[in-house]
């Protein structure tokens, strides 16, 4: 816990500075106050790229990982054979490096020469200019970036969801067949809402991750072209990094934390609430 | 019970076999490339299917132009040693915690699960000029102790989980027995936490053997582990797709192998995060 206390105060302090790695010491930089803060959080820029990326990153793959995942897991809950090793099989894009993941991918979509459009080429007779050009275009960059998050943590929904589903007690699903439920109304009325704290919970870890990671990101398109897949925590990556303004990088890490821990202090409290 | 459709039955074998086509397409095409030998190949207008396969990638890896060899032991050092003191401090600070109720027990709870949430570039840059203080930038011990410190929270609370099922009534007796709390540990909780510790360790090593992030500031060209090697590989005009390859299709081996041994057992430890 020390080595998570001190390293975020030290940035904290940071933040203060005006401080550039490659100018000077850190003890040797001029101490500008908030003034870090206020260009980040005045920066148009800010707002209009980062923050918007990353709210359609995080939205559109929780989304559509939710969806995917629950029809995946309530198909699955019917443990038909064969499915034990279906599901193990499903489970392995969860264990690979994210970064591995960006490489794998970035591969197949090269529009030339990936598998991907080869296929789209081919079996569905579309032209080769009219192929998608993933993530070599910044219109479809996002596209590109959410589909690999998507294919490497549905898997993670689905077991957290499979696992939910297969732990809920019985009666009242059967007690509502007797009173005459349709599927539907089963599955909505009782279903959803018993298995409510951990879709929560999940889609929690899963929005958390979307905001914290830049494996995939970095490793498919290093902030997609002209920057259209750079997420918050990307362009933190690039201002410390590449830039070197640790100072400025620093002010737009503590924005980050401030907002991670309002969005998990708001959804523990709407699970208190249950 | 109604009986199942047949229909629905077909639909659903259709559909989870349909998952497993898009799941494994990616990585099967990724290890298919890492055995073409010729670059040609990889790069053809029309995507080569059939080729003779070759390991020359893996060999070339592990010449003195990559020394993968060295990264492989690297990242086995660094994630063994870092998941055996995550998950043995974990031991015995879930012990701790689910046995003695403290009164801030709930928010300790809270604050370690929000050592999860942290984002690791948040702390790369302090981490960073922290290690350089003490020399222990690109060495095996500083890298231990961030991935371990970083990983602790997370072991002790899967294994909060798994040890919160066992009543506390064993404790109880065995302590009337005269057993001291080490004791009960070693021959009582361990015996039937095993598989939920077995897991914990390897979601924790999996973790640390996937990570990039904290290795990439924190190492040089003495530690540097797999994945840093990976990224690495980008050179100016283009990637070394085959060496990629073949260094992910290494990388993928103790994971894959793990995930076979414990399957029985990672569906508790994935979700003890998250179901109850």
């Amino acid at each position: 816990m020390v080595f998570a206390i001190y390293p975020l105060a030290f940035m904290v302090y940071a933040s203060t500075l005006n401080w550039n790695l490659l100018y000077s010491k850190f003890w040797e930089s001029a101490f500008v106050g908030a003034q870090n803060y206020i260009d980040t959080l005045t920066d148009p820029f800010f707002w209009t790229n980062s923050m918007r990326v990353t709210l359609t990153y995080s939205a559109s793959c929780i989304i559509i990982e939710f969806v995917l995942g629950l029809a995946l897991a309530v198909i699955a809950a019917q443990e038909l054979k064969g499915f034990k090793t279906i599901r193990l099989i499903l489970l392995l894009p969860v264990l690979m490096a994210p970064i591995s993941v960006g490489y794998i991918w970035r591969y197949m979509m090269e529009p030339s020469i990936g598998l991907i459009n080869y296929f789209i080429e081919n079996w569905l007779g579309v032209a080769q200019t009219q192929a998608p050009m993933w993530n070599t275009s910044a219109s479809s960059s996002m596209l590109s970036v959410i589909l690999v998050d998507v294919w490497q943590w549905t898997p993670f929904m689905f077991i957290i969801f499979l696992a939910g589903l297969l732990s809920l007690p019985r009666e009242p699903l059967e007690a509502a067949t007797i009173d005459g439920a349709s599927e539907w109304q089963k599955f909505t009325t009782i279903t959803l809402r018993m298995l409510r704290p951990v879709i929560i919970i999940t889609v929690l870890i899963r929005l958390m991750d979307t905001i914290k990671f830049l494996d995939v990101i970095y490793a498919l398109t290093t902030g997609g072209p002209a920057q259209s897949t750079e997420t918050f925590t990307y362009a933190i990556f690039r201002e410390t990094n590449q830039t070197f303004w640790v100072s400025t990088g620093s002010a737009m890490a503590a924005i980050l934390l401030v907002l991670l821990n309002i969005i998990t202090m708001a959804f523990f409290r709407y699970l208190k609430w249950e | 019970m109604p009986r199942k459709k047949k229909s629905t039955v077909v639909i659903s074998y259709v559909v989870m076999v349909g998952a497993v086509i898009i799941t494994l397409v990616p990585i099967v095409w990724m290890i298919l490339s890492s055995l073409k030998p010729l670059r040609s190949q990889l790069y053809s207008a029309t995507p080569t299917f059939f080729f003779v396969p070759s390991l020359i990638h893996y060999s070339e890896l592990f010449s003195s132009a990559y020394n993968a060899g060295s990264r492989v032991i690297n990242s086995l050092v660094i994630a063994g040693v870092s998941t055996a003191l995550a998950t043995v401090l974990g031991l015995f600070g879930a012990y701790a915690l689910s046995r003695y109720t403290f009164k801030q027990a709930k928010n300790l709870a809270f604050f370690i699960l929000s050592v999860r949430f942290l984002p690791p570039i948040a702390v790369a840059v302090p981490l960073f000029l922290l290690f350089t203080g003490y020399g222990l930038i690109d060495t095996y011990q500083g890298l231990i102790l961030a991935y371990g410190t970083f990983n602790l929270p997370f072991a002790m609370w899967l294994i909060r989980g798994f040890i919160q099922e066992i009543p506390k009534d064993i404790d109880e007796s065995a302590m009337v027995d005269g057993y001291s709390r080490l004791q009960i540990i070693r021959r009582f909780i361990l015996p039937i936490c095993a598989p939920g510790i077995a897991v914990t360790a390897m979601l924790t090593f999996v973790f640390i053997w996937n990570e990039f992030l904290i290795a990439y500031y924190l190492t040089r060209e003495g530690t540097g582990t797999m994945v840093i090697l990976m990224t690495s590989m980008k050179l100016f005009h283009g990637f070394e797709w085959e060496k990629l390859y073949a260094l992910t299709t290494i990388h993928l081996i103790p994971v894959v192998a793990l995930a076979i041994l414990l399957q029985k057992w990672i569906v508790r430890g994935l979700t003890f995060g998250a179901v109850k």
